[in-house]
């Protein structure tokens, strides 16, 4: 079979790395920046470090080319006119024909449609985008930056992808942007969210939960408490489960542990359990898997989630957020029935 | 090794005890397989779900997880192992394996096609795609190879495979790429693992395996003729053109199978057969049964590995069986020449 062996495996730990939580490790530039330099009464120019050095913007951009999902979601919310966006990740792996994401608000036409997996450097440049924002760009490299970087100006990761938080990276885009205000009110209004679940859900603090992808056999769980799914689910008061995010061993992603099917059973006293899937096929394993399909869990408080889910959950962004939680809304109230006994 | 090496009158006495210890080897890798996994389960624990009606994990984990997992190992450790000697004898070349005459490639691909056109998934729609990926490309591969005036011969045959292999993984991998939706059917399938497997499909594809073997035994003694060369045995009364379509039978309904099952498991066949030759002498009637018992012993034990060296994860087993198989080929060569 080794006509499956490079193409295959190479594509599908693209896609694997790319659905799920990357960056923990991933750090071009450890050293602490210097304070960002503002000068003018607008802002502008605008001085911002990125990972790979600093780029100036001279004046407030007009035309936007987005190359993450926090950057088209914060971008667009803000009223930018985004000409060149990333599509859904469901559009790319085939799931669904609606390249826009589905927390925002469709972009208006005309845009052109850049797929995320691949960045086309010569497609972003007959955009004559005013800037490029790739803060969330996960297939963004130091060579493809310093191309991009002759386009127009490019703001991406200050230090790593997936290192920066939600609210920190809907800052940072704002400010490029020149509209730093707006950018916070985003802010408040996902924080304000989750206050406002919190207190629909009583119960949440402390609870547990278990947030993993299935693989060949294996359950791949988020257990680190870095990540930023893990940040967002303590950020409702929720923790990985201990018997899960305390055994020795490393995932197959940072962040993660790989746990086997045999040892489902550790799962079962978690007050949620949260799957996602790279294939209905490895679903149907996992859902039928002998060891798994008896828990107790699977029948109450197992919650599957979709691609888009995923993707979101993966770096959650502000715009995200109330979406998010209205997805996981569900799953959530279970653990707040469980654990209030209501 | 001992004076009547090499000869085709291999002694029953000699062999008996190759034989015998095999079948301890894996007997032992059936108990470990059952015994050993992810979850840590105590001998007694583990006879206890074997024979009890608990209905409890460790007899969830050991009667229906660990046994239906062993049995696949059996199954297509078997299978690739016979496939491994059968390809190697066929084509005179010690460095052949199942992927050689296009066989592995031709399943590969026709699967692809059916996960990308048909939307078919699941192992009984692999496993008929596989067949005839496997038996239409061999034949192709055939066809080809019979061209121009020197008619058909193992290194001819060998270049058309691996050409045709080549042609066959350029097209898959942009269908792949074009088509994300083919990928994430086949990714399950791809990864050469015998975990998640279901005992309804296993029992499927055994009647092919055991018809393939039963080929396998028919045609194991011509190939100590075939070992000498086409003429001498021509002239020995072998009829080349039905051994060579009885191996390819054999080969395409125990890599078929095989495949469609776990998924493409690397360099079982090459080892496999390497060992064996090793071990029994050159004679094949030694060298199928050697491989017979040597397929799920590697295998079986290369599962066990897997299943424990990145606790609590597993590996998919055909990870563990190209990162032995490597190191194992090269020594092996390094041993006895390149012959």
């Amino acid at each position: 079979m080794r006509l499956l062996r490079r193409p295959l495996t190479a594509a599908v730990g693209a896609f694997a790395a790319t659905l799920f939580l990357v960056g923990c490790t991933a750090s071009p530039a450890a050293e602490a920046p210097a304070p960002e330099v503002k000068a003018g009464q607008g802002g502008f120019p605008l001085t911002l470090h990125n990972a790979w050095g600093d780029v100036t913007i001279q004046k407030e951009p007009r035309r936007v080319v987005a190359l993450g999902y926090s950057d088209v979601a914060v971008a667009s919310a803000l009223g930018a006119e985004v000409v060149g966006s990333v599509q859904s990740f469901g559009s790319v792996s085939g799931l669904s024909q609606d390249r826009n994401l589905p927390y925002v608000t469709p972009l208006p036409e005309p845009v052109t449609w850049l797929n995320p997996m691949d960045i086309n450097v010569e497609q972003i440049a007959t955009l004559k985008p005013d800037v490029i924002l790739a803060t969330a760009a996960y297939s963004l490299n130091e060579q493809t930056y310093e191309l991009l970087n002759d386009i127009a100006p490019v703001v991406t990761y200050e230090k790593g992808l997936y290192q920066a938080s939600g609210p920190d990276e809907a800052r940072r885009i704002g400010r490029a942007l020149g509209k730093e205000t707006a950018a916070r009110e985003l802010v408040t209004k996902s924080e304000q969210a989750v206050s406002a679940l919190r207190e629909e859900l009583p119960g949440l603090d402390g609870g547990t939960y278990l947030y993993g992808q299935a693989r060949a056999g294996v359950a791949v769980m988020v257990v680190a408490k870095d990540n930023l799914t893990a940040k967002f689910m303590s950020g409702l008061g929720l923790v990985p489960l201990p018997a899960v995010a305390n055994l020795r061993g490393k995932g197959s992603v940072p962040g993660t542990i790989d746990v086997s099917y045999e040892q489902a059973g550790l799962f079962e006293d978690a007050d949620v359990l949260f799957m996602t899937y790279q294939s209905d096929q490895y679903r149907q394993q996992f859902e039928k898997d002998p060891v798994v399909g008896k828990l107790g869990i699977m029948k109450s408080r197992y919650v599957p989630l979709d691609i888009e889910v995923a993707t979101a959950l993966q770096a959650p962004n502000v715009v995200a957020v109330p979406w998010l939680l209205d997805r996981l809304r569900d799953g959530l109230g279970k653990v707040s029935a469980r654990r209030t006994g209501s | 090794m001992t004076p009547t090496r090499g000869t085709a009158e291999r002694p029953l006495a000699r062999a008996v005890p190759y034989l015998t210890g095999g079948l301890l080897l894996l007997g032992a890798a059936v108990v470990c397989s059952v015994a050993i996994g992810s979850k840590a389960l105590g001998v007694g624990e583990t006879l206890q779900a074997l024979t009890g009606a608990g209905v409890d994990e460790s007899a969830t984990i050991v009667r229906e997880v660990r046994l239906p997992r062993t049995l696949l190992g059996l199954v297509t450790g078997a299978a690739l192992g016979v496939a491994g000697a059968l390809i190697q004898a066929l084509t005179r070349n010690p460095l052949a394996d199942p992927g050689i005459l296009g066989v592995s490639a031709g399943a590969g691909f026709s699967v692809t096609l059916g996960v990308a056109f048909l939307g078919l998934t699941g192992v009984q729609a692999h496993l008929w795609l596989a067949f005839l990926g496997a038996a239409a490309v061999t034949v192709l591969v055939y066809l080809v190879g019979a061209l121009g005036r020197s008619g058909t011969n193992p290194t001819r045959l060998v270049l058309v495979g691996v050409a045709l292999s080549a042609v066959l993984a350029g097209i898959q991998s942009g269908l792949t790429l074009l088509n994300p939706r083919v990928l994430d059917g086949m990714r399950a399938w791809a990864a050469g693992s015998l975990a998640g497997s279901d005992p309804e499909a296993t029992r499927h594809v055994i009647p092919f395996v055991l018809a393939g073997l039963a080929l396998a035994v028919w045609v194991a003694p011509a190939f100590n003729a075939v070992a000498m060369g086409e003429d001498l045995s021509r002239s020995l009364g072998v009829n080349l053109t039905v051994v060579r379509v009885l191996t390819v039978a054999a080969v395409t309904l125990l890599t078929g199978g095989a495949t469609a099952l776990a998924g493409p498991i690397m360099f079982l066949g090459l080892m496999v057969a390497h060992i064996a030759r090793y071990v029994a002498g050159p004679d094949h009637r030694w060298i199928l049964p050697v491989s017979l018992l040597l397929g799920p012993l590697v295998l079986l034990s290369a599962d066990v590995l897997a299943r424990v060296v990145v606790w609590p994860g597993e590996l998919p087993v055909g990870v563990v069986t190209a990162f032995l198989g490597a190191p194992l080929l090269i020594v092996l060569i390094r041993h006895r020449g390149p012959t």
